[in-house]
Formats: structure tokens, sequence, C-alpha cells
């Protein structure tokens, strides 16, 4: 016979439904033969019903559009220097360089979209030394991209070419903080994970504003 | 009744205003993605008010979730491409919400837990009450006091309707501790509101 005890401490499960079909039964049959017990059932449905009605919707005590609009404008300054089309070499290099970090990497660090499951398995053997070959890869691509972008700076306002410089040289100050750090512990899985999502926030970033290049004029 | 469309263009014909919604917002996502921000102006006003409510409760910080609202709105513009349209803009653009949100969380945790060493399995500190007071207070009023995992758990779970093991991926826990948090903060708020 279950106790007053059990049946509390299986309750919030119960009512979520997430008890085996016998558990649930037992639950059940002590609920219909004790008050205390029905009492706190229906409470706690209560509050749950409470909870599930809560008005999802709230308006920000002020308009926050403004600001998200400027904070677009940023990004769109930054893609309009682009040239319209980038030499391809340095696109194809940088999608390159991506697949390349990508095989390299372990396969706990990669995001699946856009890649076949099948192609994972071969290159799941990724090491330090997998890594420092794909990362030179990269650099190979990022310096075509890199060379472009210095050779558009000339026709930029003294501003934005500024504001570029700025968000090249925030990421690469990441990165090197992370290869620091992998320096100093070079078996670490979380930073090399870290290592992971930065070259992929760079290489996200880059091959955005290629793509983004082609739609702005 | 539902009243004809004027313009449905089919005579006798009813036009569903869930349709042409989800018409409207197909272009207008259209439009953002080519570039046109005050289409995504638009799709930012039908939003802002679901975005800002789950980064408030997430949160538990007007001030925060601003912030978060409009971190979420960047976010959102910057993976614009990648939506396809397959699902309503909004159900593509909660789960972005809710993981800004988290992510926030853990680089605070991060920052904090250089000097002051805590998670959020340590006993719970009471949500204040004030004893004997008339005023009870209110469920969202209340989950502001509430830990910051557990609150984060409890919103995903009983108002948005999230499973445990989709929790336990967004926050990196185990399904375990998702249900530890989310019980904890049932007793807790339901203490608080006298329940």
């Amino acid at each position: 016979m279950m106790t007053c005890e059990r049946a509390l401490a299986l309750l919030d499960d119960h009512v979520d439904g997430m008890l085996t079909e016998a558990e649930h039964q037992e639950v059940e049959l002590h609920v219909a033969g004790c008050e205390a017990c029905r009492k706190e059932e229906a409470a706690l449905r209560a509050f749950l019903a409470q909870a599930a009605s809560l008005k999802r919707d709230r308006v920000p005590a002020r308009d926050l559009w403004p600001r998200i609009a400027a904070r677009l404008g940023e990004e769109k300054r930054v893609l309009k220097f682009l040239p319209r089309r980038l030499a391809l070499p340095a696109g194809r290099a940088a999608a390159a360089a991506a697949a390349a970090l990508w095989f390299a990497l372990p396969q706990s660090t990669r995001v699946p979209a856009g890649v076949t499951p099948g192609t994972l398995t071969e290159a799941s053997t990724g090491g330090t030394s997998a890594i420092a070959q794909a990362e030179a890869e990269y650099v190979r691509a990022t310096n075509q991209l890199l060379t472009v972008l210095n050779a558009r700076k000339k026709n930029m306002g003294a501003e934005d070419a500024k504001a570029l410089d700025e968000n090249l040289l925030r990421i690469d100050s990441s990165l090197r903080e992370v290869r620091e750090a992998l320096d100093k512990d070079p078996e670490n899985p979380k930073l090399t994970r870290m290592l992971a999502s930065t070259h992929q926030k760079k290489l996200d970033l880059l091959l955005r504003l290629i793509r983004l290049s082609s739609q702005i004029s | 009744m539902m009243a004809l469309s004027e313009d449905a263009g089919v005579p006798g014909v009813v036009a569903n205003p869930d349709d042409e919604r989800r018409a409207r917002e197909r272009q207008r996502v259209k439009e953002a993605q080519a570039g046109n921000v005050a289409a995504y102006e638009e799709l930012y006003r039908d939003n802002v008010g679901r975005v800002f409510g789950l980064c408030l409760r997430m949160a538990g910080d007007a001030t925060l979730a601003e912030e978060l609202a409009q971190d979420v709105f960047v976010k959102a513009w910057q993976k614009l491409g990648t939506f396809r349209g397959e699902s309503a803009f909004s159900t593509w653009l909660y789960p972005i919400a809710v993981n800004v949100s988290l992510s926030e969380r853990r680089s605070r945790r991060r920052r904090t837990s250089r000097v002051m060493p805590t998670d959020d399995l340590t006993p719970f500190e009471k949500p204040a009450r004030r004893e004997g007071s008339e005023e009870r207070m209110d469920l969202q009023k209340a989950l502001t006091v509430l830990p910051e995992g557990a609150r984060a758990v409890f919103v995903l779970h009983d108002v948005e309707g999230y499973k445990h093991h989709e929790i336990g991926e967004l926050m990196g826990v185990a399904t375990g501790t998702s249900k530890a948090q989310l019980h904890r903060a049932r007793r807790l708020l339901r203490e608080a509101l006298g329940r």
C-alpha cells in the first residue's frame, strides 16, 4: 500500500504523465482513498493551469526597434563595402577551409546543418595535428578575403574602415585568446570546442558577407 | 457567422484570416531575407510581445529582458537566410529567443562563478513573502525571485511547453536535473503563492 509520503513524491510526475502504468495506477488508487493527497493533487493541477494560462505577450516599456535597427544598420554598413562579386576563388577556398576544419574537428563539435550524416564517419578521428592543418587551410582562405577587403578599404570612409577593422580585430582577438589557452592545456576538450566554435563564427561571418554582398548593391 | 471577405477575389469564398496572415508573413520574410529592413520591422512588431515576454520570464529583470529581446531580433536577422518558411516565423523565432536567454545566463554564470562558486542545485532560498499580508504575490512576481536555473526550467516546461529532454539539450543538463529543478520551482512558487 502506497504511503502519503511516496504519493506526494510522485505527484509532479503523476500530473505530468511521466509515471509507468503501474506507478500511475498506484498513485491513482492512493489519491482516490486519501482526501489530503486528493486536495494536494487538485491544488497542483490548479497551479499548473494558472502557469499555462500566464499571458505570454508582454510589452516592453520602451520601443526596442530603434536600437535593433541601428545594429542591423551597422551590419549592412560593413557589408556594403564588400565587392558585389567577391573573387570566387576566395569564396571557394573559404568554403573548402570550412569543410576541412569541419572534418578535422571531433564529431561532438560539429553543427549538423547541411551535412550528410554518412560523410561524418570517415572523419571522426580528428586530433590536434588535424586541427592545426585545418587551421592553416582556413588562414590561407581568409587571407585571400582580407586582401580583397584591404584593397576595398581605400575607397571607404575612415569611420567605416574603422568599423570593419574593429569587427575583424574582435574576432581575431577571441581566436588568439582561445589558442593561447589551448597552448597551455592542449588536451582540454572544452577549449578545443571553443576554438572550433570561434573558427566557425569567423567562417560563418565571412561566408555570410560573401553571400550577402551579392544581394547588396 | 464568418463574414465574407470583400477582397477574397472569388465571390462567396470565405477568406481564412489565418491564411491571409500567414501569406502576408511569408511575403515579409521574403522581403526581409532580401535585405528589406522595413519588412523585418513588421515581423518585429508582430512578435516582440511574445519574445519580450519569454525573455522577461527567463531573465526575471525587465532591463536585461530588453537587451535580450534586442539580441534575439539581431540574431534572427543574421540567421534569416536559414528560414525556409516551412513553419510560422514565430515557431522559428522562439527557439532563438530561448537560446539567446540561456546563452546569456551561461556567460553570466561563468563570470560570477569566478568569484562565487555556486550552482542551481544548492538549496534554494525561499521566495520573499510578506507574512500575513493581504496582498498575495502573483505568479508573475513570484517567478522573479526564483533561482534562475529553476526559473528557466519552469518557464520552459510549464509555460512554454518544452519537454524535459529538450530542456536538457538546451540547457546542457541531464533530464533528471531538469525534473528536479522543475519540482523545486513548483514547490517554491506554490509556497510563495500560498497554494
